[in-house]
């Protein structure tokens, strides 16, 4: 079944591959650069996951899930945070831990792939 | 028609002797509480309650043409339970006089049926069987209503 | 019944089950559960049939279960094709139970399974060959789940998680919200309420800690158990503090969950030690499979019986008789004045209606068990008008007598089959009119009182009420330049003969139209309604009895012969002189300024004596109004309805006869035939 994805990440590179290891799987996939930008296919159209990055210029992860959870569309959708960052409890209280994991970078694209199918159930 | 249950049943209805294999024969029972049915066939005297089944009762001599029988308590009915499509099956109660007899049915005992006219409808007989001095017209159940059935299915 | 013939309505029941778990992967391809039911169900087939010489069927399930064990192991998923090939699998396997054996459809099937497996066909019977030898052994454990509060804003699927546990094997879980034994949970005061859950796994540890991968260390732990001396270890302790009786209650939810899982490696000690003979250890063999037998049972929950339909019309009718002869105890012993007697008697009324009542609930079945055939139909017949359709049903649990749910079957296909030929637009045409480019079908229904409402509802183009004015002028229903109601206009459309479709599509142009819809609803008690708003949708709500064999009636008398009327279909009852009603040679009575036609029960059965005062019933059946005369009333009934025999179904003015109180027969009159 395929699934609509955002993906916010700055790094190019990177989100190109995971998009492609989405689009690969069926999904239909938003690349967004910034927070700011991801925030921006949250208008009411069906979304059923976000990839996000934690660092990111015009608005940071947070403030991305902030926004994303306060809509009661998306309150409930299941987001994915990647991280460098090591001390997760830093982030965690950053986060008010309204997501629903954490997927450390570097990764490989077959147990990313794992994680977002199972976070799409 | 006989093969799987030898047995007839032994009858006599208008001082005809009569006799029907007991493998459609349910029970027989005395004629009591019997219903009008305004509109049924002339063949149907009515319909009486047999443990929560509402079936009708056939004057059978009227059926096969043999004249009209009196409604009375000394009456007997047999109940019979006819074999429809799809294993259903239909129960109908024929009024007779008295049964006489059951009786086993040794091979090949059963004589073609009389072909010429005898007086009444003899196209709903299996044939006959002779004990004694005395000629019995086997009856088979499921010819008696061959017609009326025929014309439900279609 | 022998074995072939159980076999044959097993494997129905199998195949039903198979083509309800293609109508949910057809809403959800990826749904795990439904993919490991349907390789279930053909594997079943598949075993099954040979055994009872069924060798095409074998073959077929044969092939099929590979693209299932391959879509099970991740290497294809299900789609259309997948779909629509097992669907006609489905359909051939049952014409195979049934004897007709098509080989050539069969092997043009097996044809289209194995062109379909071609690319993967070599690599999935290498890895149906791993995962069959990776037999792991099974390992009990208890997990303690405790999700934060927020799991919800974590966007964490608790459902999921759930069916992921079910799918790591046999488990039993135990819901916490108690307060007071537990203390060692309620540290933490935030979280009133948790899982305990017993699971049975061969995946071990990190099969566990992957379906917990989204929650935080602290919301779940597992621990190992290999007997009752687990639970007293430290490691458990600190986990959880259980009462003596609460360990014992888990161990036996354990060994209910698999009988050798905590003994397997003892019973092995103690055949070595006591050196039984090769008969016990056999027969301990036998005992283990029976039980699994039973195991296997109690995991589907409330089991089913089938039973046969003229069974079940047996015990209704010894049930009814024993209702009739409660009457007729009742009656004779009605001037008994010990006290004893009388409450005997009461008990024997109370319990016969009890009976009555459950009995009569055996007869009723949910109307979901037409729901496969609906969607298969709304999916074939929806492609093939290229129109997309979402349907939605609700309240489908409830109860129908079987009889009516049988006779439904054919009515609802032919309004649904209308409702996406003649109601939903094409995809274009919606687009064009600011609809969502899949049209919406609902199916929902609901107890109301006696009677079930069934409302299929569809947001298509309504009904075209200037459309079908000029069909019925053409058509000669109605005449020019008169003006007709929305009702009017509706009762046109269901009358026999109507059809406004400009052309015969093959959908529903098969010379049955609304008219034999509403025949069928007619003929089962039942009510048809239509509401409609151009260009916004059609509702059409049927209105059924809940059951055709209880009835409320009039009971009226004819001379010496009693009848019955049923008692919604009653308008009014006056008295009136015979005199009068006989006075002019029309049969028709005034009332409140119409002129009802009125039929005289003993001018009808060609009596030619008629007391002074007779009464009128007024019966209204589907607006139409008839009066019936009879002698006098002699009350209300509730009475079994009975069928009349074939012999006497050609008499159209009785629906059916019933037997009364007193153990005599009366009649059920069906006034609106008399007119004829």
């Amino acid at each position: 079944m395929s699934k609509n994805i955002v993906i916010a990440e700055d790094f190019n590179v990177s989100r190109k591959i995971i998009s492609s290891v989405l689009t690969k799987a069926g999904h239909s996939v938003f690349e967004a650069a910034d927070g700011k930008e991801a925030a921006s296919f949250f208008d009411g159209r069906k979304i059923d996951l976000l990839v996000t990055d934690f660092n990111m210029p015009e608005m940071n992860g947070a403030e991305l899930i902030k926004i994303v959870r306060s809509s009661n569309k998306y309150s409930f959708i299941p987001i994915l945070l990647l991280t460098t960052e090591v001390n997760e409890n830093k982030l965690k209280t950053a986060l008010d831990e309204n997501i629903t994991a954490w997927v450390k970078k570097p990764f490989q694209a077959d147990d990313f792939l794992k994680i977002v199918t199972k976070a799409l159930r | 028609m006989l093969e799987d249950n030898k047995h007839l049943l032994l009858f006599s209805l208008k001082q005809e002797l009569f006799g029907i294999s007991v493998k459609n024969v349910t029970r027989v029972i005395n004629l009591e509480k019997i219903i009008k049915i305004p509109k049924a066939p002339t063949f149907v005297v009515g319909a009486i309650n047999l443990e929560g089944h509402v079936i009708p009762v056939v004057d059978l001599a009227n059926k096969i043409d043999l004249g009209i029988t009196e409604v009375n308590e000394d009456k007997k009915v047999i109940v019979l339970e006819i074999l429809r499509e799809e294993e259903e099956t239909m129960e109908v109660g024929v009024i007779i006089d008295e049964v006489l007899d059951v009786v086993a049915l040794e091979n090949n005992a059963l004589a073609a049926p009389p072909l010429d006219n005898m007086g009444f409808n003899a196209n709903c007989l299996d044939g006959m069987y002779k004990t004694g001095e005395d000629f019995y017209m086997v009856i088979s159940a499921s010819k008696i209503f061959e017609s009326e059935l025929e014309t439900l299915v279609q | 019944m022998d074995f072939q013939q159980e076999y044959i309505t097993e494997v129905k029941q199998i195949l039903k089950s198979l083509e309800q778990s293609m109508m949910v992967l057809a809403q959800d391809a990826n749904n795990p559960d439904e993919i490991d039911n349907a390789y279930r169900y053909l594997h079943t087939v598949k075993g099954s049939a040979g055994m009872f010489d069924y060798h095409l069927m074998e073959n077929l399930t044969h092939e099929l279960e590979y693209v299932y064990s391959d879509i099970r192991d991740g290497i294809r998923t299900v789609d259309e094709y997948i779909l629509d090939l097992t669907l006609h699998a489905i359909d051939v396997l049952n014409d195979l139970i049934e004897g007709n054996n098509d080989e050539k459809a069969v092997d043009k099937l097996i044809k289209s399974i194995k062109e379909l497996r071609g690319d993967s066909a070599g690599e999935s019977s290498e890895a149906t060959a791993a995962s069959g030898s990776s037999t792991k052994k099974e390992e009990a454990y208890i997990i303690i789940f405790q999700p934060n509060e927020n799991i919800f804003k974590r966007g964490v699927n608790l459902a999921a998680i759930l069916e992921d546990i079910a799918d790591l094997g046999e488990h039993d879980i135990i819901f916490h919200n108690e307060s007071v034994p537990f203390e060692k949970q309620l540290e933490n005061k935030a979280i009133i309420s948790w899982l305990e859950i017993l699971l049975i796994t061969d995946q071990g540890e990190e099969g566990i800690n992957d379906v917990f991968m989204f929650l935080n260390n602290d919301e779940y732990s597992s621990f190992k158990v290999d007997g009752a001396e687990s639970f007293a270890s430290e490691n458990y302790k600190g986990l959880l503090e259980l009462k003596e009786a609460d360990i014992n209650d888990r161990i036996e939810k354990f060994e209910a969950l698999a009988p050798e899982i905590f003994t397997s490696t003892e019973a092995a000690e103690e055949v070595d030690e006591t050196e039984k003979s090769l008969d016990t250890i056999l027969n301990a063999e036998i005992e283990d499979e029976e039980s699994e037998v039973v195991i296997k049972k109690s995991k589907k929950g409330a089991t089913h019986v089938n039973v046969d339909t003229q069974k079940l019309d047996g015990l209704i009718n010894i049930v009814s008789e024993l209702v009739t002869f409660r009457s007729e105890i009742q009656h004779l012993l009605s001037d008994q004045k010990s006290v004893q007697i009388q409450e005997a008697v009461e008990k024997l009324d109370f319990l016969t209606l009890k009976l009555r009542d459950s009995a009569f609930n055996i007869r009723l079945v949910p109307i979901n068990i037409l729901n496969v055939k609906l969607q298969r139909l709304i999916r074939s017949v929806s492609k093939e008008l290229g129109k997309e359709v979402d349907f939605i049903t609700e309240g489908l649990d409830t109860e129908l007598d079987r009889s009516i749910i049988t006779a439904l079957e054919a009515p609802l296909m032919h309004i649904i089959r209308n409702s996406l030929d003649h109601g939903i637009e094409s995809p274009e045409e919606r687009v064009k009119r600011n609809k969502p480019e899949k049209g919406l079908l609902k199916l929902y229904s609901y107890n109301s009182g006696d009677h079930v409402f069934i409302q299929i509802q569809d947001d298509g183009n309504g009904l075209n009420f200037k459309k079908i004015q000029e069909k019925g002028i053409e058509k000669g229903l109605l005449s020019k330049g008169q003006k007709y109601s929305e009702k009017d206009l509706v009762n046109v459309m269901m009358s026999p003969g109507f059809s406004t479709a400009d052309a015969v599509t093959t959908v529903s142009g098969r010379g049955v139209g609304m008219d034999v819809v509403k025949k069928e609803i007619n003929a089962l008690r039942g009510d048809i309604e239509v509401s409609t708003e151009e260009g916004l949708g059609t509702i059409i709500t049927l209105r059924l009895p809940l059951t055709l064999t209880i009835l409320d009636t009039l009971v009226v008398n004819v001379g010496e012969e009693k009848y019955l009327i049923p008692i919604n279909e009653i308008e009014t009852c006056i008295e009136e002189n015979h005199s009068e009603l006989f006075r002019k040679k029309s049969r028709q009575i005034k009332l409140d300024d119409q002129l009802v036609p009125f039929v005289s029960l003993r001018e009808y059965f060609g009596r030619e004596d008629f007391p002074e005062k007779e009464v009128v019933i007024v019966v209204n059946k589907n607006d139409t109004k008839i009066a019936v005369v009879v002698d006098s009333i002699i009350g209300q009934y509730q009475t079994v309805y009975k069928p009349l025999n074939e012999l006497l179904q050609d008499i159209d003015c009785f629906s059916g006869a019933s037997i009364l109180g007193d153990g005599s027969t009366a009649l059920i009159l069906n006034a609106l035939k008399l007119k004829n």
